[in-house]
């Protein structure tokens, strides 16, 4: 082919695909250009976007009164800002490179904030309070938010601190703690105040009244007669109003005390009727009762509070209704596993005027006009108002209805828990074989003759030795030498009272398993019973007391012979299915159950004593099922009803009842699971 | 395909046969581009496969041949140009293995329309490595030449078994194996 031909072909495709490189690259460069261009344009609005934020988040910390700290890990102080320099009186200079706690004088116990800062070292953010010292040594409070600083490995390099200043708050709290307590005590002194002076008057009032009913009984003129009925007239009505304060005294520190007893609830109704139908025997006025409740509605109540209510109804009633009628009405609506008691006192009174009614229950106020010439009501005005708080008490509600010049209703409504407790044994039915025989005497511990004796006798006529002693000192003596399986101990005596007496038989090393310790007080009072409690005293048996409630309070505490244990309380088959014949196993369980379940428990006594139903709920959760390992399911369906009940406040009584069961069925199986290790 | 493929082509045809013999291949190929080619342009590879197709005609080497030839040819090409990407290797074994992963993602950033073949690496052992080649161009003899040139690079030694997974030779298996 002819060379210059080719070279011309070649220079042609070389020059078009120069032109086609041009012609690529210009598109290319023009594609940059404009690539660039948009860049830049984000660049700057990222950049103001950016700035416009940091603008933004500085004035908002600025001026947000929040001292920022960033330290390092080991707590070196990096950088401080303004306001944390402002309110720690530094400089920034002076802060920078020094150790923190250090500088701050934080005091090394503050072991929320060591913990706190370990957490961070891990990644985590923390809230905290925290006491520090400024530049010019004043405490300061702070509330800190701190939160791990983070390189670009994701590694902890340090914390960053948020601070606010609470100090004020904190003293705030503080003066406010302090008022309270103030204030508390002034109550307390007060109510101790009244509650001794009205014990005061009713010592020497109870000595009236008794040498009034002496007097009745010797010769007397007419006039002497109707002075002394005058008389003993009076000292009734100043004993009521002692009982109302001692009572209102009472419910207005809480310390209205719940005591259920099992009983037929329409005896009770009939029991007031009665009452009241002997007190109007010479007025017109008829009452009546209204009852669907039967012997066999057996209910479990405190007894006397309800009659207290019914009693204080019905007296009203009776003292505004000057003829006509009063009702008692009661009706019982069966619920399962309760009942709800509705009951109603209804009179042809003076009734009360309708602006009235909502006065009613307030404490000391009467809506009758005591200067009333042609009449003289009396009392205290507090009736109605501790009618009200009990009624509260026993998780029931109180209304009223009136007509004024017609007659009053009153009507209250009380949850009650039904019971199978048959309670017509009497005394005189028990036989002493029905108690156990006791390997050790019971101690009973009384200093009043009379009690002495009363007690002694029933202790006789039951089988039961016994030792006395009079007063604390010589039961503490007695204890040491001897052996004793119960202890019935007064709490006032001389020389050394209960509360001494108990404390120093647990000081021995004495415990309540092996020997409990039973109050005979007449103090209802909360307060006494919780002292009584932490004395080291194990249940309470209020005075006066009926034979049936000392008996039933044998029952619970005496110790059994060891030698004849009764019938193995632990379901065999139950533990065979459980452990199939593994001894080894069952012994290791058993071992674990008697080293955590008896301590537990008295945990959960101590919270039921301190009112703390959450952790009552909690314990009672966490042991339940402990119980089915040593073959007591009963007492796992008790730790149960427990639970349940603690969640309802209004079953106080019930969570009691329920945990003193357990107590002793615990304590009767705790033997058989030891044979079993 | 790119531009670079075709004057790097076209560059060793010269220099083995002469510039005479390169216009004759563009001549009689008929080709859409009328021959006129630059490194980067992009063009129907269609035109590629003429080319090497009308050489092995006339020069009487078979088409596996001229493609593996020519990808030592063209490994001189990248070496001297993108040597960095070499560079960031230890050995052959890491080489091929980043093809896939690094180097092909930074061609296609600079060349967004580039059409590159699947390279999947599998180290089997320290000493192995299985590498599969998937390209509807079906250029495994090409890849082959690139593999050895790799392997000369640093300086290695590899025996490279090849074998075809699709028979079309659109997927090849090509099993390494270090001395």
């Amino acid at each position: 082919m002819d060379e210059i031909t080719l070279l011309k072909r070649r220079i042609e495709r070389e020059r078009n695909a120069r032109r086609q490189a041009e012609r690529i690259l210009e598109d290319k460069a023009l594609e940059l250009y404009r690539v660039n261009e948009s860049l830049e344009e984000t660049v700057n609005r990222r950049t103001l976007q950016l700035r416009q934020s940091e603008i933004k988040y500085r004035s908002i910390i600025e001026n947000m009164q929040l001292g920022l700290l960033e330290v390092d890990n080991d707590e070196v102080i990096i950088r401080a800002y303004p306001l944390f320099c402002q309110m720690m009186g530094y400089e920034e200079e002076e802060l920078r490179g020094k150790i923190a706690s250090q500088v701050f004088q934080i005091s090394e116990d503050q072991e929320d904030m060591q913990a706190k800062i370990a957490e961070r070292k891990s990644g985590l953010s923390s809230v905290y309070e925290l006491a520090i010292h400024t530049k010019s040594g004043e405490l300061k409070y702070l509330l800190v938010s701190g939160g791990p600083i983070l390189n670009e490995h994701g590694e902890v390099t340090g914390s960053l601190g948020i601070h606010y200043d609470i100090t004020y708050q904190k003293e705030l709290q503080q003066e406010l703690e302090e008022a309270l307590y103030k204030a508390e005590a002034a109550q307390r002194a007060q109510k101790a105040f009244v509650t001794s002076v009205s014990h005061e008057i009713r010592t020497p009032l109870n000595v009236i009244i008794g040498m009034s009913e002496l007097l009745e009984d010797s010769k007397l003129s007419g006039t002497q007669k109707e002075y002394l009925h005058t008389l003993k007239k009076s000292a009734d009505i100043l004993m009521g109003l002692i009982s109302d304060v001692l009572d209102i005294a009472k419910i207005d520190s809480g310390e209205i005390l719940v005591n259920p007893v099992s009983f037929p609830l329409c005896e009770l109704v009939k029991s007031v009727r009665d009452m009241f139908s002997v007190k109007l025997e010479f007025e017109p006025v008829e009452i009546r009762l209204s009852c669907n409740a039967i012997p066999e509605n057996q209910v479990e109540a405190d007894e006397k509070l309800i009659r207290q209510v019914l009693i204080n109804l019905v007296g009203n009633a009776a003292k505004f209704t000057h003829q006509g009628y009063i009702d008692i009405g009661l009706n019982l609506v069966d619920q399962g596993d309760r009942y709800e008691a509705s009951f109603a006192v209804s009179d042809t009174g003076i009734g009360i005027k309708e602006n009235d009614l909502d006065k009613l229950f307030k404490q000391f106020v009467q809506v009758h006009d005591l200067k009333d010439k042609k009449r003289d009501y009396g009392g205290t005005g507090l009736g109605l108002a501790i009618s009200h708080r009990i009624v509260e008490a026993l998780g029931g509600n109180i209304h009223v209805s009136s007509e004024y010049g017609k007659g009053t209703m009153f009507q209250f409504t009380i949850p009650l828990m039904k019971t199978n407790m048959p309670l017509d044994v009497k005394p005189s039915q028990i036989k002493s074989k029905e108690l156990p025989a006791v390997s050790h005497p019971v101690l009973i511990v009384e200093d009043n003759p009379m009690n002495q004796q009363y007690v002694l006798t029933l202790m006789k006529k039951w089988g039961i030795p016994t030792h006395l002693a009079e007063n604390g000192k010589e039961a503490v003596d007695m204890v040491a030498a001897g052996k004793y399986s119960l202890v019935l101990m007064d709490i006032q005596m001389p020389i050394m009272n209960g509360y001494d007496a108990t404390r120093a038989i647990r000081q021995m090393g004495i415990d309540s398993s092996s020997l409990p310790i039973v109050a005979l007080t007449a103090s209802t009072l909360k307060s006494d019973h919780q002292r009584a409690f932490d004395m080291g005293i194990d249940d309470f048996l209020a005075k006066p007391f009926k034979p049936d409630q000392l008996q039933n309070l044998l029952l619970s505490y005496l110790p059994l012979h060891k030698k004849d244990l009764p019938s193995n309380p632990l379901d065999e088959s139950m533990l065979e299915e459980i452990y199939q014949g593994d001894a080894e196993y069952r012994s290791s369980m058993f071992q674990i159950f008697l080293e955590t379940v008896p301590a537990e428990f008295e945990n959960l006594e101590r919270s039921l004593r301190e009112s703390d139903f959450d952790t009552v709920h909690q314990i009672a959760h966490k042991i339940k099922p402990n119980f089915d390992l040593v073959g007591l399911p009963r007492l796992r369906e008790k730790m149960q009803s427990i639970e349940l009940a603690c969640k309802s406040r209004d079953q106080e009584n019930v969570v009691a009842n329920l945990v003193s069961e357990v107590k002793r069925e615990l304590q009767l199986s705790l033997p058989h699971i030891k044979r079993l290790i | 395909m790119k531009g670079i493929v075709f004057t790097e082509f076209l560059n060793l045809v010269e220099e083995k046969f002469g510039y005479e013999m390169v216009d004759q291949l563009i001549e009689e190929s008929d080709l859409a581009s009328g021959g006129v080619y630059t490194a980067i342009g992009t063009y129907d590879h269609a035109e590629i496969v003429k080319l090497v197709t009308l050489l092995s005609e006339k020069v009487n080497i078979p088409v596996p041949d001229l493609l593996q030839v020519f990808a030592h040819y063209f490994s001189n090409y990248m070496v001297a140009n993108y040597e960095p990407f070499f560079e960031k290797a230890s050995d052959t074994f890491d080489f091929l293995s980043s093809i896939h992963d690094y180097i092909h993602v930074e061609v296609k950033k600079l060349y967004p329309d580039a059409e590159l073949p699947h390279f999947a690496a599998t180290k089997l052992s320290e000493s192995e490595l299985e590498l599969i080649y998937t390209s509807q161009r079906k250029m495994g003899h090409f890849a082959l030449g690139l593999i050895e040139s790799s392997i000369a690079y640093y300086k290695e030694e590899i025996a490279i078994d090849m074998e075809n997974l699709e028979e079309d030779g659109s997927r090849v298996r090509f099993h390494l194996q270090k001395s």
